[in-house]
This record gives C-alpha cells, sequence and structure tokens, in this order.
C-alpha cells in the first residue's frame, strides 16, 4: 500500500519571498510553498501515520524524537526568518493534504497577512532575570550571634534575619525585573510577559537561580545596537542577577491569531 | 530582507553569528558577556514551538489537551516551560515556594 502523506506547516510567509531556502524538515523532506495569493504557506509532506493521534500519543513520551522534530521545526521556521518575514506555526499543525493547506490560507489570509506585516523587519528577543540562590552571609542565619543563655531569642532572631534578607533579595529582584522590562518595552513594539518559571537545574537552559522575569519583545532589526546596549548596560547596573537574552528569534510570541491559546 | 553578518550580536558576543541561531548574551557580574551556547537550549526552543506560534485548525495539533498523555519525566520539563500547560494536572515537582508572591 503506498505511503499516505499529510501536510506539516512550519510557517507562513509571504508569496513573493525571494526563494525558498533548500532545506529539510521534520521528517527530511524537502518543503515547498502552497500559495494562496500573496501568501504561501512553507510546507512539508510527512508520513500521516507519523503524525497520527495514535503517533503522537507514542512521540510525546520520546523526549529524543520531540527535540528532533522541535529542532527541524525551528530551523525551517528561522531559515525562513532570515530571508523574508515569517509567521511561525506552532509545532504539529498538520492537514490532510495541501489543498487544505491551501483552504487555510484562504480562511485566514487577512489575518495573516496582518501578522506578516507585524513581523516584518523585527525580530523577536528573549529576556530572562535571574536572582542567585541564596549563598552570601547575608542569608546565612548563623551570622547572627548565637547567645547560649538565650537560645530561643537567638532562634528567633536567626529566623527574623533570615526572613528579612529573602524578603530584601526577593523584593529588590522584582524592582530589577521590572526596571529589565521597562527598559526593553521601551525598545519594543510589542511585549509579552509570562509567568517566570523555574526551570530545572541540569536541564539545557536550566538555572540555579530562581527567575524573576521571562519576557519576550518584539523589536524592530534597525534596533539591535540598543538590545545589545540595554542588555550590557543592566547587567552592569545590576550586578547580583542573571539577565539573560536571547535572539535574534523568529516572532513565535507575537503571532495571535487563529484559535490561539486553549484555555 | 537578510540579516548581515555585520549584526551588532556578533561584536557583542565576538563569534560569527549562525544565521538562524538565536544568540545567547548571558550577564552576570563576573562576565558582562559570556560566548553564546552551542546551540538553541530545547527549553527556550520547547517554549516557543509548543507554547506559541499560530494555532489554525490543523487536523493535528499538538495543543494542552494532548498534554495530558505526557509522562512524567517529559511533564518536568514541559512545565518548566509553561506551567500554565498543566493546570489540570497534579504538580509536578518544583522548587518549594520561598514566601508569599509579590
Amino acid at each position: 500500500m503506498a505511503e499516505r502523506h499529510a501536510s506539516w506547516v512550519y510557517a507562513v510567509v509571504p508569496a513573493s519571498a525571494p526563494s525558498l531556502p533548500v532545506i529539510t524538515g521534520v521528517a527530511d523532506e524537502p518543503v515547498r510553498l502552497v500559495t494562496h495569493g500573496d501568501i504561501a504557506a512553507v510546507t512539508g509532506s510527512v508520513n500521516a501515520a507519523d503524525v497520527d493521534e495514535e503517533a503522537w500519543r507514542r512521540r510525546l513520551n520520546d523526549l529524543a524524537w520531540l527535540e528532533h522534530a522541535a529542532r527541524s521545526h525551528h530551523r525551517v521556521v528561522a531559515r525562513c526568518f532570515e530571508t523574508a518575514p515569517a509567521v511561525p506555526f506552532r509545532l504539529a499543525t498538520v492537514y490532510r493534504n495541501d489543498q487544505r493547506v491551501a483552504d487555510m490560507l484562504a480562511q485566514r489570509d487577512r489575518e495573516l497577512a496582518q501578522a506578516l506585516a507585524t513581523v516584518a523587519r523585527r525580530a523577536e528577543w528573549g529576556v530572562q532575570v535571574f536572582r542567585p540562590p541564596p549563598q552570601d552571609h547575608h542569608d546565612d542565619p548563623s551570622a547572627v550571634d548565637y547567645n547560649p543563655a538565650r537560645p530561643g531569642t537567638s532562634y528567633l532572631m536567626r529566623r527574623r534575619a533570615q526572613r528579612s534578607a529573602v524578603e530584601i533579595r526577593r523584593r529588590s529582584a522584582a524592582e530589577a525585573a521590572d526596571e529589565v522590562h521597562a527598559i526593553f518595552q521601551q525598545l519594543a513594539v510589542a511585549a509579552a510577559r509570562t509567568p517566570p518559571t523555574n526551570r530545572p537545574a541540569g536541564h539545557p537552559g536550566g538555572q540555579e537561580g530562581r527567575m524573576v522575569l521571562n519576557a519576550a519583545y518584539l523589536i524592530g532589526d534597525d534596533r539591535r545596537d540598543d538590545v545589545a546596549a540595554a542588555a550590557r548596560e543592566l547587567g552592569e547596573r545590576h550586578p547580583a542577577l542573571q539577565l539573560r537574552v536571547t535572539g535574534p528569534w523568529p516572532a513565535y510570541s507575537f503571532v495571535e491569531i487563529g484559535e490561539g491559546v486553549p484555555a | 530582507m537578510t540579516r548581515q553578518a555585520s549584526d551588532p550580536i556578533q561584536t557583542l558576543t565576538r563569534t560569527p553569528l549562525r544565521t538562524g541561531t538565536p544568540t545567547v548574551v548571558n550577564t552576570t557580574h563576573r562576565a558582562a558577556v559570556a560566548p553564546p551556547e552551542e546551540q538553541v537550549a530545547l527549553v527556550d526552543l520547547l517554549d516557543r514551538v509548543l507554547a506559541r506560534g499560530v494555532v489554525v485548525s490543523g487536523e493535528i495539533t499538538l495543543t494542552v489537551a494532548n498534554v495530558d498523555l505526557v509522562h512524567l519525566s517529559l511533564r518536568a520539563l514541559l512545565s518548566a516551560v509553561r506551567p500554565d500547560l498543566f493546570t489540570r494536572a497534579e504538580p509536578t515537582r518544583a522548587e518549594p515556594p520561598e514566601g508569599p508572591p509579590a
């Protein structure tokens, strides 16, 4: 029986985009354009059996496969983004065939064209701020003098000192996070601040400290010098914090159309 | 437009910009600018490709509904990406809370 194919969509680009990068997708398949009017979906053919629900059930639990898929998907999106405006699609957006892809483009052409205009000549920058785990003597309860005659009082004092040190650190880190956010927001045409996460140490990108800012900014390509300068300056101004700036990314965080994020 | 090799990020990191590969700028008090990571960190990537990006009714779209299927080991990683993906599931292993939120 012949292998049945499905159409995996990576991104939408202008139909007039200079040329499609010579690149392969998640199934090592060459990618192609499915065009409707002024917009085109960067699409690849994958084995339909590999992307049905049963296959996802298996593969979602396979970190190696998920990583391969995520990296392959991103590679195609990123290559498009290098040469033209690109609206990234979420991983595993798969249609039965190219006709369904064309139907989707027809239904959403205005929104997609608008999204292309939004991301053109702009890039997404990720900014995270971490504060370090307690380690200096201010956080060490033994730093408070221990009075052997009054062990209970000493204990309470230690606890109080510990709590206030934690509180001070937490508050100043929160203020610094707001400051970092405000400065990048000034550079950006759009900002997306999401709740901080605590990435387990040891994971790629995992940090030892506690995240206090987790944000993404859509910034014009003409302001890249400013991004670099802001990162340097804020890093110097807040030596106790770790500032992590990643980019330029395709604008994954600034293409809210369609169904959006299901609640 | 093509992103030029003369892009500022290159001077910032002092290594050639691999086009399309986001560069990481780490700042600490020890080193204002650290070299970029070898490749994009998986958590950063999954955060974007799984939790963001356009969702337009494909026949198979990886959404919250599917995430229930994910085993705990992977769930730990994905919850690090987006805890809100797991609001319906039991709490995953995370750092103990340090105090009331600001």
